[in-house]
């Protein structure tokens, strides 16, 4: 299948075999016999929906991991089936390509595979975080409706239990086999924070093992129960100047396995000086909040990431309010717009976009401020000249 | 400088590791061997994959670190393989899509 969405500088084109979002020209976009973008004349300067948005099918959880970036309880907040089927209907006529649905245990929701069901019908594709607990044979068949389904596995054994509060790595992994028995395409989101750092190798072997076919690194952040003991659990600078050679290594180990980072972790991996025109041209993103990505909560308010707890309106109004809300627009031009040194004369502006906001607010007290655990804005911050990660490990230099 | 001492650099990934690289390996079997790219245009970007991480959203960046060259390759096999999407004969608009005024 293939939509074609226009925007300013051309389209997006989505496809699902493989998956794929490809940004093309005017030029290209007429070749595949499309009508020219509205935006060519009247650009916009954003994208013209976002192309993913993360929505909260509930907030119960049983785990109560004490990082929860959500603050899951069994008795959180929970939308009903008619709600969460408006907010696919809506989001779909926005035309956002990809669903991320999460919660909270989104398998606790008696209506997630109707939903999903809905978003398929509707032309979007909706994938699934899940701890795993609860995930029976019979349910994994039923995740063949997702693109993909990404399973939380922050280690083995006491690793997992130091990061999540109990022992869940055996579930985890038990899922992961499941459906990848099930043939559905599956991986493993790895958060890393001090807890979990050592434990990345050992656990990619076990994913790779198990059936995975990624592993999907993401920052340890402080929202929700995350923000209590945090500077404990976030990465130190030495760390996160490790990170890049150490995906690096951990590619070559396993090349068959896709590596993702998340938004929050390019500005790691822009320590070790990636070519900038690379990184756009493969979409990686930085920080894409309230472009490329919204979020809608349990409650059904919509904000412009999952960890921000800033509601714009609740998730019927998204769709109208995408190109004026002063909210979205701030978010969305920060680095352009106002983002201070070192950001504002950083090669990876563009991309990065200033890092993440959310750790801003908790260190500096600011939602716009430079990421204050990029190793730059810490060689800044100290007055000294930036010293690049291990030059010489990147096969891709500028 | 910073506090601690930046760990030892990694050697670059074998070549032959390349051939294996999970991406490339879809985008080269979803395309059939000359399949020309598109005569007009560019592609601009592309993001591979789906996104199952409902809190923040993620990029492959194993790509990067094969070579130049393979980033190359991923989007060369990206234009090929919209030109593969493209319905009916080459150079010819699809029988489905709309008259190139519409609006
Ligand atoms: S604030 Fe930005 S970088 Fe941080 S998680 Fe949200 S989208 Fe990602
Ligand atoms: S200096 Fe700012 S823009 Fe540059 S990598 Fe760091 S956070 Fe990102």
């Amino acid at each position: 299948m293939m939509r074609v969405r226009p925007e300013d500088f051309g389209a997006i084109v989505a496809l699902d075999d493989p998956p794929a979002l490809i940004h093309v020209d005017h030029a290209l976009l007429a070749w595949l016999g499309h009508a020219p973008s509205p935006y060519a004349d009247a650009p916009l300067g954003h994208l013209s929906a976002p192309t993913e948005v993360h929505l909260m099918v509930t907030n119960r959880c049983p785990a109560a991991c004490p990082g929860c970036y959500t603050g899951a309880t069994p008795d959180g907040d929970e939308p009903s089936e008619a709600a969460l089927l408006d907010t696919v209907d809506r989001l779909a006529d926005q035309g956002v390509f990809h669903l991320a649905l999460g919660g909270g245990e989104s398998l606790l929701h008696p209506a997630l595979f109707r939903v999903a069901a809905r978003a398929r019908a509707r032309g979007l594709v909706p994938n699934l975080t899940t701890s795993g607990l609860g995930l029976t044979p019979a349910l994994a068949e039923a995740c063949r409706v997702f693109g993909q389904v990404n399973v939380s596995l922050d280690g083995l054994d006491a690793a997992y239990r130091a990061s999540r509060g109990y022992d869940g790595a055996d579930t985890a992994l038990r899922a992961l086999r499941r459906l990848h028995a099930a043939g559905v395409p599956c991986g493993v989101n790895y958060v890393l924070s001090q807890a979990t750092w050592a434990g990345l190798e050992a656990t990619t072997a076990e994913v790779a093992a198990a059936g995975g076919q990624q592993i999907e690194l993401l920052r340890y952040k402080p929202a929700g129960r995350g923000r209590d003991g945090y500077t404990d659990r976030a990465l130190t600078e030495a760390q996160a100047r490790a990170l890049t050679p150490r995906l690096i290594a951990l590619a070559a180990a396993h090349p068959s396995l896709e590596i993702k980072i998340d938004c929050s972790l390019v500005p790691f991996l822009c320590a070790a000086d990636p070519t900038p025109a690379l990184l756009s041209q493969l979409g990686v993103y930085g920080c894409e909040a309230a472009n490329a990505l919204a979020s809608v909560d349990a409650r059904g308010q919509a904000t412009p990431c999952s960890f921000v707890d800033v509601p714009i309106g609740d998730a019927a109004t998204l769709g109208a309010q995408w190109a004026t809300h002063p909210t979205l627009q701030r978010w969305r031009h920060y680095a352009r717009d106002e983002a201070p040194a070192p950001c504002s004369g950083c090669a990876y502006r563009a991309v990065c976009k200033g890092g993440c906001k959310v750790v801003s607010r908790q260190i500096d007290g600011d939602w716009f401020a430079p990421d204050p655990e990029c190793p730059r804005v810490l060689a800044h911050r100290r007055g000294e000249a930036y010293v690049p990660v291990s030059p010489g490990a990147w096969p891709v230099s500028p | 400088m910073a506090p601690t001492p930046d760990p030892p650099a990694s050697p670059a990934p074998p070549a032959a590791a390349l051939e294996q690289d999970h991406v490339l390996a879809a985008l080269r079997a979803a395309v059939p061997d000359g399949t020309p790219p598109p005569p007009q245009g560019r592609v601009l970007a592309v993001k591979l994959g789906y996104n199952p991480n409902s809190s923040s959203v993620g990029s492959v960046v194993s790509v990067l670190f094969w070579s130049a060259t393979a980033a190359a390759a991923a989007l060369n096999l990206t234009a090929a393989l919209l030109a593969k999407h493209r319905a009916g004969p080459p150079d010819a608009p699809p029988a489905d899509a709309p008259p190139p005024d519409a609006p």
